[in-house]
């Protein structure tokens, strides 16, 4: 069903046919269904879809979080910096995990204990990984405290999560995902929790703190606005698998996927004389409800009876370009308007 | 989760929210009086508690100037017998509620760790020890024991008193390790024991406090009871239990006998639960039915 994924040599993560099943009271369901991408180098991947599509499964997975009843199924493989994290051992995972790779959570809000000083957090990372002493770690984190512009670091650090707002709060995953200078950041909806305008500052420390480290990103987010200016390639999951991937400027021009189109339609711009946006109807059905054939049909404007009996294979389509839609072989159905395809 | 997590795990605030509810500063008051009278008070006495002072005058004596609390039907100092059975109460009590919190805690925090099958094994242990009345079971292993030194009774006080522990810290163990700071946690690196002691232990501790709390006053009337029935702490060494039951013959002519020591008895015991739902609310403030 997934065709091989072409990724360069020199790529940092590259993961192949990843599948993850969770055996439930209704039978087994594959959420990450054959997700297979790569990011190179200090390159920031996107990594876009609504709730639901599996996108956050696929960030746990890299990172083999996760637990039963979720399983990664064998024939699955993620390479890291030249090593496949699927068959390593806890130990070095545990030195993969927060040294060489590192994830920022959705809610700050949460993805903080409680019952810990921000600086504490931060110098708990430092410690799991390396040899340093109490004073040592601290020092460290105050220091990661400001590079993240947080101000008066000494006295924040001492400050418990409730005392410090959302922003900040974030501002502390962010360092404490920093600290040990990873060379991937998995970032999954960083700002999503945040005020706008917080949003925007935030990405701005993500997106320069990955450039002074030449580390790489996986951007996880529903927001194509963020992508836009963060991201040099996109790829788009829908329904546990990505049904199109582009370089983020070709995206952004010629979306191949109708599902990308709907998600470019519904995304708010200025200067547009719109007056409503458009959205997509319907909803990412759960797994175990997926159709046998193109898993986007019933929701699709295109969609004609290929789609229903037959799933579209991932057409490569050169330069970087591929798309899970059975219009890459007949664009001239793209051209039948919406309304002509509703009353057919 | 409780509010206490949510700020912070802060003692502070909670010790001033206990200072300011004044059924837990009456109850603290309470107890660290009698815990001064007990620890200091023997030294205190003019007479010692098993000294027989004169079997032929002295016998079911009045509460007196020289006999604060009477004598009993040996002639010996009430006062003194109370004050030093207390401190064998409270340090078997004390003791024992701390063998089985930390039986409990490590029992829970293993199952509740630890993989879904053998959390059920352990859990259904703890089921099968909770379905024997914990009175019968001590029954049946004391009533056996003709000579049982005190220390022998405080572990099997605790040993027999640590399934609720253990259920209550299972079920906050399994419901952190689904919290997103312990998945933040496994994100940037931490290994199981880091993880089980730096970020899911704080969060148990103030559910533990309080359980604990409560027990303490459980225990001391287990003891009492067993005690009273000549099972416990055994003669002549005094226990509020025994001491009781010692003035139990007596009682319509030497009442002091059994009344003193069954006042104290139900002071602490009222204290340390009043302490408890004290110390409960100022954990969890939102949680006050006010």
């Amino acid at each position: 069903m997934t065709e091989p994924h072409h990724a360069p040599n020199d790529a940092l993560l590259t993961l192949t046919n990843v599948r993850v099943t969770f055996r439930t009271a209704d039978g087994l369901i594959t959420p990450v269904d054959g997700v297979s991408f790569h990011i190179a180098r200090g390159e920031t991947l996107a990594l876009v879809g609504e709730s639901g599509c599996g996108k956050s499964l696929t960030a746990l997975t890299i990172l083999r979080l996760i637990d039963a009843p979720g399983r990664i199924e064998a024939g699955s493989s993620i390479v890291f910096d030249g090593r496949e994290i699927l068959t390593l051992g806890d130990k070095e995972l545990r030195s993969i995990r927060g040294q060489r790779a590192a994830m920022i959570f959705q809610e700050p809000m949460t993805a903080l204990n409680p019952v810990y000083s921000a600086g504490a957090q931060i110098a708990e990372v430092v410690r799991t990984h390396t040899k340093a002493s109490k004073a040592e770690a601290w020092q460290k984190a105050v220091e990661m405290l400001a590079a993240v512009g947080i101000p008066s670091p000494e006295i924040r650090a001492k400050q418990f999560p409730h005392q410090l707002s959302g922003g900040m709060r974030q501002r502390v995953m962010i360092a404490m995902a920093l600290v040990m200078n990873p060379s991937l950041l998995i970032a999954d909806e960083p700002t999503t929790a945040l005020d706008v305008t917080i949003q925007a500052q935030l990405l701005d420390l993500l997106r320069e703190a990955q450039r002074a480290r030449g580390a790489s990103m996986l951007l996880i987010t529903h927001d194509l606005g963020v992508v836009a200016e963060s991201a040099q390639r996109v790829a788009v999951m829908y329904a546990g698998q990505i049904v199109e991937e582009a370089p983020v400027n070709a995206l952004f021009a010629s979306p191949q996927h109708p599902y990308t189109e709907g998600l470019l339609a519904a995304m708010p711009r200025a200067g547009s004389r719109r007056e409503r946006l458009t959205t997509i109807p319907g909803t990412v059905p759960p797994p175990g409800a997926w159709p046998s054939g193109c898993r986007f049909a019933d929701r699709c404007a295109y969609a004609w009876s290929k789609c229903t009996a037959e799933a579209p294979p991932l057409h490569q389509l050169g330069s970087g370009r591929s798309a899970r839609c059975h219009l890459v072989v007949e664009p001239a159905r793209r051209r039948a308007t919406h309304t002509e395809t509703v009353s057919a | 989760m409780t509010a206490f997590l949510a700020s912070g795990g802060d003692w502070q605030s909670v010790l001033r929210r206990l200072r300011v509810d004044q059924r837990s500063t009456f109850a603290a008051g309470a107890l660290i009086s009698i815990a001064a009278l007990v620890l200091f008070g023997p030294l205190l006495t003019a007479y010692k508690p098993f000294e027989q002072l004169d079997i032929a005058n002295l016998v079911n004596a009045r509460p007196s100037s020289q006999h604060l609390l009477g004598t009993d039907a040996f002639s010996r100092d009430v006062l003194s017998r109370v004050l030093s059975g207390g401190r064998i109460s409270l340090v078997v009590a004390l003791s024992a509620v701390f063998i089985e919190t930390a039986i409990g805690v490590t029992w829970g925090m293993i199952a509740g760790l630890a993989a879904s099958r053998i959390d059920a094994f352990m859990m259904r242990c703890v089921d099968a020890a909770m379905s024997v009345p914990r009175v019968l079971l001590l029954l049946a292993i004391l009533a056996t024991a003709p000579q049982l030194p005190v220390w022998l009774l405080v572990v099997l006080l605790g040993a027999t008193g640590w399934f609720g522990t253990a259920r209550l810290v299972r079920s906050e163990v399994r419901a952190l390790r689904n919290t997103d700071f312990v998945l933040a946690a496994r994100a940037l690196g931490a290994e199981s024991s880091r993880l089980a002691i730096r970020h899911v232990l704080p969060h148990v501790v103030g559910p533990v406090l309080v359980a604990s709390t409560l027990a303490v006053g459980q225990v001391i009337v287990l003891e009492a009871g067993l005690s009273w029935l000549g099972i416990g702490v055994r003669p002549p060494q005094p226990s509020w239990g025994n001491i009781i039951r010692d003035g139990t013959e007596f009682l319509a002519t030497a009442p002091w006998v059994s009344i003193a020591p069954g006042a104290f008895l139900v002071i602490v015991v009222l204290a340390v639960s009043a302490l408890g739902d004290g110390l409960r609310d100022a954990l969890a403030p939102r949680h006050l039915p006010r």
